[in-house]
C-alpha cells in the first residue's frame, strides 16, 4: 500500500508557509541571524521571524503555551490556507510529531518556579500540559479538532524516519486515513543549554499523508522507505547500512539532503553518501542555511527536497532521500519518490 | 497478518523488580508508597511517592558507562534485559525497541534547570541524558541490536500502550521479528509539583475507585515487553504469556488535562473491534485508575457506556502509584500475568466504592480467576488515549 505526501507547510526562519521556505532555500541565502537572551543563555539563533504566539493565534488557550507547540499549531493551520481547504480532516485523521525532548524552556520555567517561589508549589498549574512532549500534538488535535491518533515520537535527529515509518504504519493498518506527520523545535535558551557549538534554528514541517487509494488528491511523492539503523558509536556504519536497505537502485536518485551542521557529522553524512550513492547531482545541506533544527532537521531536508524539485524537471520520476545521523550511533533515511507531473502554480 | 504472542516480561517497580516479585507483589497486594527520596521535597505539606528502592544498575547494564545513562534509562535497560532473559531468545532477528515515556530525561533537565537557577556549575553528562530517545538507544546498545527499529514515544502516560501497539503493528505486519516495548519513568519533580499544584497528590495512599480517593501518588519504574510472532513462540516452545488482540488509539481532542467520556468509550470501542472481540467477552479491565476524583468517575462512566453490566475493573496504580510512561506498560505486564497465572490483581487501600464509579475494584485482596480476555486502559494529558486488548493463548 502507497503512501503519499499530498501537501506540505512549514514555519522556518525563512518564514511563514510553504512558499516562503520554497523561496529561502531555492534563493541558497542563509536565513537571518538574530541576537537573541533570556534568563538561560544568550546566544545568536536563527528563529521563525515576526512569531508571537498570541499575535499568531489569538488570547485562548494561549497563555501558557509553549513555542514548539504554537509552532506546529500554525503551520497545521498554514497547511491548510495554502491547500485552500482541499486537506480535509475527519475523525480518523491523526498527528504524529517528531520531537527531541519537547519544550525545554517550559520545562526549566516550571522548575525555576517550583525552586524559587516562596512555595515550591507555587507554580502555574496550566503550564504543566505543555511542559509534556505530546503537547504540540495533543494542541494540534484540539485546536484543528482531529480525534484520530496522535502520537508523539521522540527521536532527535532521526525524527523524520521515525515519524514518517510510525505514520506510515498508522496508516497501512488502516488506525488512521489521513495523518498530519512532522516534527517541531523551538528555539530557547535553555534548548542552547542542552545543545552545544552549533548555530540553532527552529520551527515545524508539516506533511499531509494518505495512502494511495484514498482520496483524489494529486500527490507531491510517495514515500518508499523510512529506516533508522544504530550502530553503537559508529553512525557512518549505520547510515551506510541504512542507504544501502532504502536505494537498492542508486542511479533513480535525483536529489539528496544531508540534515546536519556541525563538522563532524555532517563528514559522516557525506562519507556515507559518497560510499553509496556516488556522485549525486542535487545535495542540499538546509541545516547551513537555516541553523541546526533537532528534530526537524530531517523533515526540513525533506520539504527542501520537495521545494527543488517543483522546478526541476528531471526530478520527476525519480528519488529523493534525506539522510540524518547523531552521535550516538543512529541514523536515519527516508526515501521519496517525485511524482510532479503537474505544475504546482500556487506554491 | 501475523498473530502476535507476549513472551517475555521485564519489571523495574516500586514492588518489585522482576517479574517473579512483581507477580508475588500483585497477588499480595503490595504498596509502593514511602516518603520520595530523588528530590527535595521541603516546603510541601505531604510528599509520599511510589520510589524505586534499592536498584542496582550495575547489575543490569555491563555495555555501557552508567554516568551516560539517566535514571528512566537505566531502568528501561534493566528492565529490557530481564524480558530478554525471561523469553529466552538467542537471536532476535530484525527488532524493534520501542518505549514510551512521559518525561524521558526530564528529570537531568531539572537538575540542569537547578544548578543554572543555584549559580552553579552544569555537570557536563546531564544535556546527553536529557534526550528521550536515551531510553531504547541504551537498550539497543546494552543488548547488541544494530537492525533495529528504534523509537520512542512520548505520549504522555498512555505512553506504554503507545508502545506496545506499534510493536503489535510491526509484528503483526512483518516488519519485525521481535519487538521489546513498554514504558519508563523515572520520579521528577515536575510531575509531582504539577499534581500536586493541581490538587491531585493523595497525601497518604493511592485508593481509585474510593469515595475518599485524593489522587494520584507519582511513581517511577519500568516496564517491557517482549513481542513475538505467535507461531515463531509456539514452533521454538516459548513461554507465551498471553496474546496481544489488538488496540486502539484516539485523541479528545478537546481539553489538555481533563478526559472527555465519549472519547474513551469510544477508544475502548475501537480496541475490541480491533481485536474482533466483544464487551461481554472481556473478563477484567485494568483501568488507567489514577485514583484523581475526575479520571475515575469519567473512565468508570466510559466503562459502563461501552459494557453496561462492567466485568471486574481493578487499578494496580493503587499499588504502583502512578508511573507516567511506565504506568500503562506495568499494568500491561500485570494484565499479562493474570491471565497467565489465573488471579485478578485488587484495587488495593480500598473502602468504599464510589457510587460514581459504580464498578467491582476487586478490593484490598486478590482473587484467583480465569481470564481469557483482559483489557488494559490508558489515557493522558493532551486527550491521548489506547486500549489495548490481551487473551490467553490455549
Amino acid at each position: 500500500m502507497s503512501i503519499m505526501i499530498s501537501a506540505w507547510s512549514a514555519h522556518s526562519p525563512y518564514g511563514h508557509g510553504s512558499r516562503a521556505f520554497a523561496d529561502g532555500i531555492r534563493g541558497g541565502v542563509p536565513a537571518a541571524q538574530m541576537s537573541t537572551k533570556d534568563e538561560w543563555a544568550a546566544a545568536e539563533a536563527r528563529v521563525v521571524p515576526d512569531f508571537d504566539i498570541v499575535e499568531q493565534l489569538g488570547r485562548k488557550g494561549t497563555g501558557s503555551m509553549d513555542r514548539t507547540s504554537a509552532l506546529a499549531v500554525a503551520t497545521l493551520r498554514a497547511l491548510q490556507r495554502d491547500e485552500h481547504g482541499s486537506v480535509l480532516p475527519n475523525s480518523r485523521t491523526g498527528v504524529v510529531l517528531g520531537t527531541t525532548s519537547g519544550s525545554n524552556r517550559t520545562q526549566f520555567e516550571f522548575t525555576r518556579d517550583s525552586l524559587t517561589r516562596r512555595r515550591p508549589y507555587f507554580v502555574n498549574p496550566a503550564q504543566m500540559p505543555f511542559a509534556l512532549m505530546n503537547s504540540a500534538a495533543a494542541q494540534c488535535a484540539m485546536w484543528h479538532g482531529l480525534t484520530g491518533p496522535n502520537s508523539t515520537v521522540a527521536a532527535g535527529r532521526n525524527s523524520a524516519a521515525a515519524v514518517l515509518r510510525y505514520a506510515a504504519r498508522l496508516l497501512r493498518t488502516g488506525r488512521a486515513n489521513g495523518v498530519f506527520a512532522g516534527a517541531a523545535e523551538e528555539h530557547s535558551g535553555a534548548r542552547e543549554l542542552l545543545e552545544h557549538g552549533q548555530t540553532l534554528g527552529e520551527g515545524c514541517v508539516l506533511f499531509f499523508l494518505q495512502t494511495a487509494d484514498s482520496g483524489n488528491r494529486a500527490a507531491l511523492a510517495e514515500v518508499v522507505a523510512s529506516d533508522t539503523r544504530f550502530c553503537d558509536g559508529a553512525p557512518r556504519q549505520a547510515l551506510v547500512a541504512s542507504l544501502r536497505h532504502v536505494v537498492p537502485e542508486v542511479d533513480e536518485v535525483w536529489g539528496l539532503a544531508l540534515s546536519s551542521t556541525d563538522s563532524e557529522l555532517s563528514e559522516v553524512e557525506e562519507d556515507a553518501m559518497g560510499e553509496v550513492l556516488g556522485q549525486v547531482g542535487t545535495v542540499l545541506r538546509p541545516g547551513r542555511l537555516i541553523g541546526d533544527t533537532g528534530a526537524v532537521s530531517g523533515a526540513f531536508g525533506l520539504a527542501a527536497l520537495l521545494a527543488h524539485a517543483e522546478t526541476d524537471v528531471a526530478a520527476r520520476g525519480r528519488l529523493a532521500v534525506a539522510t540524518s545521523v547523531d552521535r550516538d550511533g543512529t541514523a536515519g533515511a527516508v526515501v521519496l519518490r517525485l511524482v510532479g507531473s503537474q505544475a504546482r502554480g500556487e506554491r | 497478518m501475523r498473530r502476535v504472542a507476549v513472551t517475555g516480561l521485564g519489571v523495574v517497580s516500586s514492588i518489585g523488580t522482576g517479574v517473579a516479585e512483581y507477580a508475588a507483589g500483585l497477588r499480595a497486594g503490595r504498596s509502593g508508597a514511602r516518603p520520595i527520596s530523588v528530590f527535595d521535597t521541603e516546603g510541601f505539606a505531604h510528599s509520599m511517592g511510589c520510589e524505586v528502592v534499592g536498584f542496582t544498575p550495575e547489575r543490569w547494564i555491563t555495555e555501557q558507562p552508567l554516568e551516560d545513562l539517566g535514571r528512566a534509562a537505566q531502568f528501561s535497560v534493566a528492565a529490557a534485559r530481564m524480558a530478554m532473559r525471561d523469553a529466552g531468545v538467542d537471536d532476535p532477528g530484525r527488532a524493534m525497541v520501542c518505549l514510551g515515556t512521559t518525561d524521558g530525561g526530564g528529570d537531568a533537565g531539572e537538575r540542569i534547570a537547578e544548578n543554572i537557577v543555584r549559580d552553579k556549575e552544569v555537570p557536563a553528562e546531564l544535556p546527553r541524558q536529557v534526550p528521550a530517545v536515551t531510553l531504547p538507544v541504551a537498550v539497543a546498545r546494552e543488548l547488541g541490536l544494530s537492525d533495529v527499529d528504534i523509537s520512542t514515544v512520548a505520549t504522555a502516560c498512555a505512553a506504554g500502550n503507545y508502545a506496545i501497539g506499534n510493536g503489535f503493528d510491526a509484528i503483526a505486519s512483518g516488519d519485525v521479528d521481535l519487538a521489546l516495548c513498554g514504558g519508563a519513568d523515572a520520579m521528577c519533580r515536575m510531575t509531582f509539583t504539577g499534581f500536586y499544584r493541581l490538587g491531585a497528590v493523595d497525601p497518604e495512599r493511592c485508593r481509585p475507585f474510593d469515595v475518599n480517593r485524593q489522587g494520584i501518588l507519582t511513581g517511577e519504574g519500568a516496564g517491557v515487553l517482549v513481542l513475538e510472532p505467535l507461531d515463531r513462540a509456539v514452533a521454538r516452545g516459548a513461554r507465551i504469556y498471553a496474546e496481544v488482540l489488538g488496540y486502539g488509539l484516539n485523541c479528545d481532542a478537546s481539553h489538555p488535562v481533563a478526559p472527555d467520556q465519549d472519547s474513551v468509550a469510544a477508544c475502548m470501542r475501537l480496541a475490541l473491534d480491533d481485536a474482533g472481540v466483544t464487551p461481554d467477552q472481556v473478563d477484567l479491565i485494568s483501568a488507567h485508575g489514577t485514583g484523581t476524583k475526575a479520571n475515575d468517575a469519567t473512565e468508570c462512566g466510559a466503562i459502563h457506556d461501552v459494557f453496561g453490566d462492567p466485568p471486574r475493573t481493578v487499578s494496580v496504580k493503587s499499588m504502583l502509584g502512578h508511573t507516567m510512561g511506565a504506568a500503562s506498560a506495568l499494568s500491561a505486564i500485570a494484565c499479562a500475568l493474570a491471565i497467565s497465572d489465573g488471579f485478578i490483581p485488587p484495587t488495593i487501600n480500598h473502602v468504599e466504592t464510589d457510587p460514581a464509579c459504580g464498578i467491582d475494584c476487586v478490593p484490598n485482596e486478590a482473587v484467583e480467576a480465569d481470564l481469557r480476555i483482559v483489557q488494559n486502559n490508558a489515557l493522558a494529558f493532551g486527550g491521548d488515549n489506547s486500549v489495548v486488548l490481551f487473551g490467553r493463548h490455549g
